[in-house]
């Protein structure tokens, strides 16, 4: 278990897990693909479901070896059968300071933390196995991996824990660092508001070249796309601590309303082209409704 | 250019104190964004509007202190003067209406005289000539022209109001006459009571009014005399009438007072638009040394002026009067009835010329007789008579008015306009003479003089082209007064009899004689030679054999309806004439209101969306 130090909240109450799993019941009934074992690998492996046949070759194993083929046939054919798999999956959370704006519960990472969170007990009913980590300037301690409904238990208390340190975005540093330490494919829920002054594209590609499939769940409030009363203002970013001083009335806004749009719009285009899935999820918006919009927009969890 | 109110340059220390409130304003306020990556975006992508920007704030700055100088300026009223310096004429109107209490309390008349403060010497070029003016009794000058404030301010503080009437229009007239002689800019400055002035001055001179003051609900004694009792020896007989000329019913009590002792009250209550005439018989045994009698209208609310009447039961010479009649019923009873006349019928065939002679005047009834104008050694009280008679253009039931100007002494205590004739002829025009009563625009009551053709003196000669008897004026108290009034000033008696004076009514005084300035017993100053009182009370008189006390009363109807029109909105302050341009002043505010406008719709507007 990581020991990850911060501020503690009570995020995830006896009333969350209710409605979390509520949200998994939903998920059920609407979704059958969500039942358990739904996985299988793309190589042969030792269960039960035959697959194919090939010839044999030297070193195969002969107790896959089909004897009544060779007896109809006189060649050596070799059973195989389908492996099955489950899915490591990867929840990167953003913990930079421009995730903590606004006041707890309604900071951009708490709203992150309940979507890790519920994802984590959807994809731990399904057997999979899910492992966690915050990140910021560069990845903190991970939550290692684990499968079992157990797990979801060192989930929540991983998640209940937020790092002290809340430094500037840096997804490329982060990403870099978790690819090194997760060697097996999987699937990576990438959850940031993804301001990084950097770029979000580096980390992007950084994943795609581990063959990871990626999910960038953008989570951003209201106060993102209206920041500022219209006045006079030094405006002071979160994370780096630079000024500007700036007049706002209504034309900046408008326009500063839609550099933020773009932005989004540009990320979204770049998953779909990219094979990756965008969702943009509102602090203002509940958790539940969110999780049941990304399951159902498909391709979020297999 | 010069500018009225200078003072108003003391608000120029707002500017340093707008340029602080500015500097501290300016500071921006700290506030901390998420990320400025879109901030970043938002100014490059707007980099066009960067100059804006800067200037944003400076010119923000340029438009309040353009603000505030054009308010200053607007306040101090700058004027533009033309090459002459000009005259300008205040006409303060101190007659009674002044009086009325203005919201504050205090009378109008206090913030008239505060108004020609303002608008008097220092409001304008320095070399412009001020001219004070009064509309009271008698309009008259009070200073200038001149260009000395402090002179025109103790001249202003010298002026004490007068429970007076007056004609406005010939203090208007008088005050276009003085400026008719100024070569430069001429104005007329009018401040005036309640509501907007009866007259107008001619176009070719700027003319501005100023109202002041509020109408009250008015109700007042219009007539009020004495005359010894026909029934009891030594006793006197009382007559008054008390108007409404307020949209109220008045409700209060008359209170009659002889040497301050009170002898009868009456409640009277009266209806809009009512009057009441009443008569009160005086006993001898309530007779006292002074003989001082005083009516009062009390209760609320208190008639501001006109609600008091004086009259003093003296002694009078009487008139000699020789009444030239085949008939004639009421003039035999008002003569006969009056102790102040020693009066004698005659038929007008038994008169011979020369008869007249030692009569103090005569009254000639409906036939004139010969040789009487021919004689000519007594003054004529006609009646529906005589050569100066269109009798072609007679006219059936004519109604009389009164013609503008000051009150003739004939008319002194008497209005005839409610009098209602059957039938009446108009005087000639040529007759000339002072036209008193007129009826659809002709002259039916005319005060002249008659030319004897013996080449003697002339002498007074009253016309009236009406029958008395075939009219009401015999019913009415007016009757008697009128006769009275008539008489004595074709005797040329206007000496104070019983009911006195009216106050602004002129009395030349005999020689040796004075009367005291102020009501009282004990007055500070005295006056000789002339006398004209604007206040109503008793007044003492001294080196005057035929009385000791002077009455005198208000009992001026149209000043008293002049304080009782209908309560609403006042008019309000105008100019007309060359200069009624919009001043300057108005222009400044109103760019100064606009530039506000913009400032505000630019930099300080809040959208809720």
């Amino acid at each position: 278990m990581p020991t990850v130090t911060g501020e503690e909240i009570e995020l995830f109450d006896a009333a969350f897990l209710r409605r979390l799993h509520r949200v998994w019941l939903a998920c059920r009934r609407r979704f059958q693909g969500l039942e358990r074992a739904g996985r299988r690998s793309i190589g042969s492996g030792a269960s039960l479901e035959f697959a194919d046949y090939r010839n044999y070759s030297r070193g195969d194993d002969y107790r896959s070896l089909d004897w009544k083929i060779y007896g109809r046939l006189g060649k050596l054919f070799l059973k195989l059968y389908e492996e099955e798999e489950d899915l490591p999956v990867y929840f990167l959370i953003d913990a930079s300071q421009s995730m903590r704006m606004d006041d707890a519960p309604n900071r951009k990472i708490d709203q992150a933390r309940r979507l890790a969170a519920a994802l984590s007990y959807l994809a731990l009913n399904t057997l999979d196995r899910v492992g966690a980590a915050y990140f910021s300037s560069h990845l903190g301690e991970q939550l290692g991996m684990g499968r079992s409904r157990h797990h979801f238990h060192n989930v929540l208390r991983f998640l209940r824990s937020v790092p002290a340190e809340a430094g500037p975005t840096n997804l490329e540093a982060a990403v870099s660092a978790f690819c090194k330490r997760n060697r097996r494919r999987g699937l990576v829920l990438l959850l940031s508001d993804f301001f990084d002054p950097a770029g979000y594209r580096g980390a992007f590609d950084l994943l795609r070249y581990h063959r990871f499939e990626v999910r960038l769940l953008q989570v951003l409030s209201a106060a993102d796309f209206a920041p500022s009363s219209e006045g006079d203002c030094l405006l002071s970013d979160s994370e780096t601590g630079e000024s500007l001083p700036m007049t706002v009335n209504r034309r900046v806004l408008a326009d500063y309303r839609r550099a933020v749009e773009t932005f989004v719009e540009e990320i979204r285009q770049d998953a779909l082209r990219n094979g990756a899935v965008h969702h943009l999820c509102m602090t203002d918006q509940p958790f539940d409704e969110l999780v049941l919009d990304l399951v159902g927009a498909g391709g979020m969890m297999r | 250019m010069s500018v009225l109110f200078p003072w108003a340059f003391a608000f120029a220390i707002l500017l340093p104190l707008l340029v602080l409130l500015y500097l501290l304003k300016t500071r921006r306020q700290p506030q901390t964004v998420s990320t400025l990556l879109f901030w970043h975006r938002v100014v490059r992508e707007s980099k066009p509007r960067a100059v804006w920007r800067k200037l944003r704030h400076p010119f923000s700055l340029l438009l309040q202190l353009l603000i505030l100088a054009l308010l200053i300026f607007a306040l101090a009223r700058p004027v533009t003067e033309h090459a002459a310096p000009g005259l300008t004429v205040v006409l303060l109107d101190n007659r009674a209406r002044m009086l009325a209490p203005g919201p504050d309390g205090r009378p109008a008349g206090e913030e008239a005289l505060r108004k020609a403060v303002e608008y008097g010497p220092g409001a304008g070029h320095p070399d412009r000539g001020y001219i004070l003016m009064e509309a009271a009794a008698q309009p008259r000058v009070l200073a200038g022209p001149t260009s000395d404030r402090r002179l025109w301010r103790q001249t202003l503080e010298e002026i004490e109001p007068r429970e007076t009437g007056g004609s406005w229009p010939e203090a208007v007239r008088l005050a276009e006459r003085l400026l008719a002689q100024s070569p430069g800019e001429k104005r007329l400055i009018a401040i005036t009571g309640p509501g907007e002035p009866e007259h107008r001055p001619n176009d070719d001179l700027f003319y501005e009014w100023i109202p002041v003051g509020e109408t009250l609900e008015q109700t007042a004694l219009t007539t009020f005399g004495v005359r010894p009792s026909l029934v009891e020896p030594g006793g006197w007989e009382l007559f008054l009438k008390a108007e409404n000329f307020g949209s109220a019913p008045w409700e209060s009590d008359l209170e009659i007072r002889l040497d301050d002792r009170l002898l009868e009250v009456r409640p009277l209550a009266l209806a809009p638009g009512e009057s009441r005439s009443l008569s009160l018989p005086l006993p001898r045994a309530a007779v006292t040394r002074d003989k001082k009698l005083e009516a009062m209208l009390t209760g609320q609310p208190t008639p501001t002026v006109g609600g008091r009447a004086h009259a003093v039961l003296s002694a009078f010479q009487p008139l000699r009067v020789l009444l030239l009649s085949e008939g004639n019923r009421f003039l035999e009873h008002v003569l006969r009835a009056n102790p102040h006349l020693d009066f004698q019928h005659l038929r007008p065939d038994r008169f011979n010329a020369g008869m007249e002679a030692g009569f103090d005047a005569v009254i000639v009834d409906q036939e004139l007789p010969p040789g009487l104008l021919e004689s000519g050694q007594a003054p004529l009280l006609v009646f529906n008579t005589g050569p100066w008679l269109d009798v072609e253009a007679s006219m059936e039931r004519p109604w009389l008015e009164e013609t503008d100007g000051p009150r003739h002494p004939a008319l002194r205590r008497t209005r005839l306009e409610e009098v209602r004739l059957l039938e009446g002829s108009p005087v000639r025009d040529e007759f000339g003479g002072e036209i008193l009563m007129t009826s659809a625009g002709l002259p039916m009551l005319v005060a002249g003089r008659l030319e004897p053709t013996n080449g003697d003196a002339s002498q007074r000669l009253l016309v009236a082209g009406f029958d008395p008897v075939r009219s009401d004026l015999p019913m009415r108290v007016a009757f008697p007064l009128f006769i009275e009034d008539a008489l004595i000033w074709l005797a040329g008696r206007e000496e104070p009899v019983a009911t006195g004076l009216r106050t602004g009514e002129t009395k030349l005084l005999p020689p040796g004689a004075r009367v005291g300035k102020t009501p009282g017993r004990d007055p500070e100053a005295w006056v000789e030679n002339v006398f004209q009182p604007d206040r109503s009370g008793f007044y003492k008189v001294e080196g005057w054999d035929e009385a000791e006390w002077l009455a005198v009363s208000f009992l001026d109807r149209e000043e008293a309806m002049a304080l009782a029109r209908e309560p609403g909105p006042q008019a309000e302050p105008g100019t007309v004439g060359q200069r009624a341009a919009i001043p300057i002043w108005i222009w400044l505010a109103f760019a100064a209101w606009a530039l506000l406008l913009g400032e505000w719709w630019t930099y300080h507007r809040r959208v809720t969306e």
